[in-house]
């Protein structure tokens, strides 16, 4: 018992001395290594992103584009209608025409355009903006004009 | 082009200006986009039932007048008026004919849409 202890013991402190000895020897070769691949690694930035990427990770990625799915358009686009004070949200569904269900005007079908323009930070010209007369069609609208994805 | 669209691209005409309004005093710009947006919604929504093409052709080049003005002298508030020499002021004494007519011709066409004086 006492010798299987010592020998645990010598044999905890001959592997600490070895580790100690192959840790100085890694060290070593590590300074020198090291050195040669910091002078390689001049653009530290780039080489964080040289990891193999794993499939599902891989996106779209467009330069400053947003790129959306066509529930987060249908969402922007019926909360910024609820939003709208002369609408009565109760009565706000996807297919509710605004001017005959919602009884607003055409200058307030106008704003209604405008919000969606803000909100969805692109320009929609007047020919198109006259005929989106339900959530419905701005949706579908949306959806062609930009690129979205189911 | 018929005048429905022409009345409706110059709302939406006003609403970007609004959108992209620099003040030339920067503590105001929200100030003056918020008025400009404010006095585009009333004063059409009180001028939406006038029916004589005309007089709408009118108001359309009213319109045009103040946002012309409104980008050329950077601020978005129309320019008082003077009234003309040898007329009384309104408010304090009861006004002639002639006096009352004299005070219709001074105003300029972007006062159309405000309230009479004169009355």
């Amino acid at each position: 018992m006492a010798t299987a202890v010592r020998n645990v013991r010598s044999l905890m402190n001959i592997s600490r001395f070895m580790i100690q000895s192959t840790a100085c020897k890694a060290s070593a070769v590590s300074v020198v290594h090291s050195r040669r691949i910091s002078s390689l690694n001049r653009c530290p930035n780039f080489t964080n992103q040289l990891r193999p990427m794993q499939p599902q990770q891989i996106q779209k990625r467009f330069a400053g584009k947003n790129v959306y799915t066509i529930e987060e358009v249908e969402k922007r686009v019926m909360i910024t209608l609820q939003l709208f004070d002369k609408i009565d949200p109760e009565k706000l569904t996807k297919d509710s025409h605004f001017i005959k269900d919602l009884g607003l005007d055409s200058l307030d079908q106008v704003e209604i355009i405008m919000a969606m323009e803000d909100d969805f930070d692109f320009e929609i010209p007047d020919d198109d903006a006259e005929r989106l007369m339900t959530p419905a069609l701005i949706i579908e609208y949306i959806c062609d004009k930009e690129d979205t994805y189911e | 082009m018929s005048v429905r669209k022409e009345v409706l691209g110059l709302y939406r005409k006003i609403f970007r200006l609004s959108r992209n309004w620099q003040s030339a005093d920067s503590s105001q710009t929200a100030a003056e986009k918020q008025y400009i947006k404010d006095e585009a919604r009333v004063l059409f929504r009180k001028n939406q039932n006038i029916t004589d093409e005309n007089e709408i052709r009118e108001h359309i080049k009213e319109a045009n007048i103040r946002i012309e003005m409104a980008l050329h002298y950077k601020t978005p508030y129309p320019r008082h008026v003077n009234i003309p020499q040898n007329v009384l002021a309104p408010l304090t004494s009861k006004l002639k004919k002639a006096q009352k007519r004299k005070i219709k011709e001074s105003i300029p066409l972007y006062w159309k849409s405000y309230e009479d004086v004169t009355k």
